[in-house]
């Protein structure tokens, strides 16, 4: 039940992440790009694109890091653990429970500024995004890096309980 | 030391050491620092959190990261290559320097150490040992030769370092020419001197002149990237983020269209795992900015660069600290964390020693490139390593001459700052 729950989980969040980066990305590659062309084409200049790519951005940047999790690439030095393997084990599982300490502050702190945001109304200065939505990222990587945490103890788990059997 | 600073000295380095990521040291360092030495409360730093990554000039960290996905994904890196071999491999260990110069070519467009490790390494590592290169050489060369995709601009260090110090990038990235072609040359000519007399190894003729007007040909589109990045921020036409887009839309249209070697699905995977990529290091910026924020109400740069005043006087003395000091830090911790880290700390101090901080930033990001191959601990050792199935040991022996020659020209640069200043001075980016 817990392997299937995780497993669904997975598919909507990765779907969920790798949609939002393509897209981010494009819009804000696409937007320069034409605001270049424009600029030496047609001596005109798009006042919204420095906006739009603050936000991607803060998207890319966000909903990226519960991504990396999940392909374990988040930048970390292991140094000890190279120097001393047998620590390699206990050290993972410290970064893991590290990385759900952090999310739980991002989604608690997270909902707390957005929130307020809310409260507020306020809104981007150009496209008059309201800035809850910016706001929610910060929660929602927290549920993102929350889950894939979760997903990567199990794999290390399975892992090591594997490994005995394989010797 | 204040005992304040000594505990969060020691939380920042307990949770490096335990392999927690290095933006959560800084987060959890911070948060410590707010709960225990002052009143403010945590909101504070999830909204600076939040702040840092609004910004604008973080845009080209993204592009620059895709630009090089796109072209190790494609045929870009390919023809570099052929075009170095076809210009040097006739030479007496010609086929040696054309990895060193494809590590520049590639540089030129990639901004990191280990996509050029990985990029160059996986492909030229089996041709060298194929032509009869010495294993200990060919390990050597391409484990040293990729610090060059780092100093060689665009770097993502000096980028990250422009945006903490704001020196001006295009200023900075000037000042990486002259440190790349100095270590290419002297990688070059070391490899000259050993291949000379030698002749265990397969020579390749010189190729006809049909041959090389043909691989110019066809690199030509390849070759073409460096230009309209350089030329476009140099000439004013575009900015350094500008020119990261230019550069991706560019490579996009030669590998999709011109050389066919990637499909449209391929975009949305390159694209997706580049902006996984610079999420793991824009993040860093952002635990960068909360650890800057408690520092900066704490003072913590003032109070060091007061104690380091009162210990050192001479700006020789300090600048050969910090570059054992670099080198010490940038074995164990990668070049973004290193810069974002140290760069807050030492910056203030560079006044008082007369030190221009675009100098001090081709310092730091030489200084870190060649720690990254330094043995016993730099992390390109590792990737060669695996690459070329050897241990540590026998890739630390293999890489110590091309360490050798890139800490002479660290020496260089670093003592005679005219020697990379002046490119940024002629082009009017330093008063």
């Amino acid at each position: 039940m817990f392997l299937k729950v995780l497993g669904i989980l997975d598919k909507i969040l990765s779907f969920i992440e790798s949609w939002s980066l393509f897209i981010a990305t494009m819009t804000a590659l696409i937007a320069l790009f034409v605001n270049v062309v424009l600029r030496y084409g047609f001596n005109y200049c798009l006042a919204w694109s420095e906006e739009l790519v603050r936000e991607v951005i803060l998207i890319t940047t966000f909903l990226g890091c519960s991504a990396a999790i999940k392909a374990r690439s988040m930048i970390k030095i292991d140094a000890l653990a190279q120097i001393v393997p047998s620590l390699k084990t206990p050290l993972t599982f410290f970064s893991h429970f590290s990385v759900l300490v952090f999310a739980s502050m991002m989604i608690y702190y997270g909902w707390q500024m957005a929130a307020m945001q809310a409260a507020t109304f306020q809104k981007t200065i150009i496209l008059e995004i309201p800035l809850v939505f910016l706001y929610a990222l910060l929660p929602a990587m927290g549920i993102g890096m929350f889950i894939r945490t979760i997903q990567v103890v199990y794999q290390d788990i399975q892992e090591l309980g594997a490994k005995p059997d394989a010797a | 030391m204040e005992f304040s600073n000594l505990v969060i000295l020691l939380i920042l380095l307990g949770c490096m050491a335990a392999m927690v990521p290095v933006f959560m040291c800084l987060f959890f360092t911070s948060v410590l620092g707010f709960l225990l030495f002052t009143d403010l409360p945590l909101l504070l730093l999830a909204q600076s959190l939040f702040r840092s990554m609004d910004k604008f000039a973080l845009v080209v960290v993204l592009y620059f990261i895709l630009c090089g996905n796109i072209m190790t994904s494609g045929a870009i890196v390919d023809r570099l290559l052929k075009v170095a071999n076809v210009l040097v491999s006739w030479l007496p260990g010609g086929l040696g320097m054309a990895g060193i110069l494809g590590c520049g070519l590639f540089g030129a467009i990639s901004g990191s150490t280990v996509a050029t490790v990985v990029a160059l390494g996986g492909f030229m590592i089996p041709a060298l040992l194929e032509n009869k290169y010495h294993e200990n050489y060919t390990i050597g060369v391409m484990t040293a030769a990729p610090n060059l995709g780092v100093i060689i601009p665009p770097s993502i260090g000096m980028i990250l370092y422009s945006m903490i110090s704001n020196v001006s990038l295009e200023g900075l990235f000037l000042t990486g020419f002259v440190p790349g072609i100095l270590m290419m040359f002297g990688m070059c000519l070391y490899t000259y001197l050993v291949h000379r007399k030698k002749t265990d190894f397969v020579r390749i003729p010189i190729p006809p002149f049909k041959d090389v007007l043909k691989i110019l040909k066809e690199g030509f589109w390849s070759l073409m990237l460096p230009v309209i990045i350089f030329g476009g921020i140099f000439s004013g036409a575009f900015t350094a983020n500008e020119a990261a887009v230019v550069a991706c839309v560019y490579a996009f249209i030669v590998e999709l269209f011109i050389h066919k070697a990637i499909k449209f699905k391929d975009v949305y995977r390159i694209t997706v795992s580049s902006a996984v990529t610079s999420a793991t290091l824009l993040i860093i910026v952002a635990g960068a900015t909360c650890f800057g924020r408690y520092m900066t109400l704490e003072n913590i740069p003032g109070k060091i660069t007061e104690a380091v005043l009162m210990y050192i006087q001479s700006p020789w003395v300090f600048l050969l600290i910090i570059n054992l000091m670099l080198v010490g830090i940038g074995m164990i911790m990668d070049i973004i964390s290193a810069t974002l880290i140290l760069g807050p700390v030492f910056l203030p101090m560079l006044a008082a020693f007369g030190i221009d901080p675009m100098h001090f930033g081709l310092i730091l990001t030489v200084n870190l490139a060649i720690a990254y191959c330094t043995p016993p601990m730099g992390v390109s050792l590792y990737i060669t390593g695996a690459i070329a199935n050897k241990n540590l040991v026998y890739v630390s022996k293999a890489v110590l001459p091309f360490i050798a020659i890139q800490y002479a020209v660290l020496a260089i640069i670093t003592y005679m700052p005219g020697l990379t200043l002046w490119l940024p001075r002629v082009m009017g980016f330093i008063d």
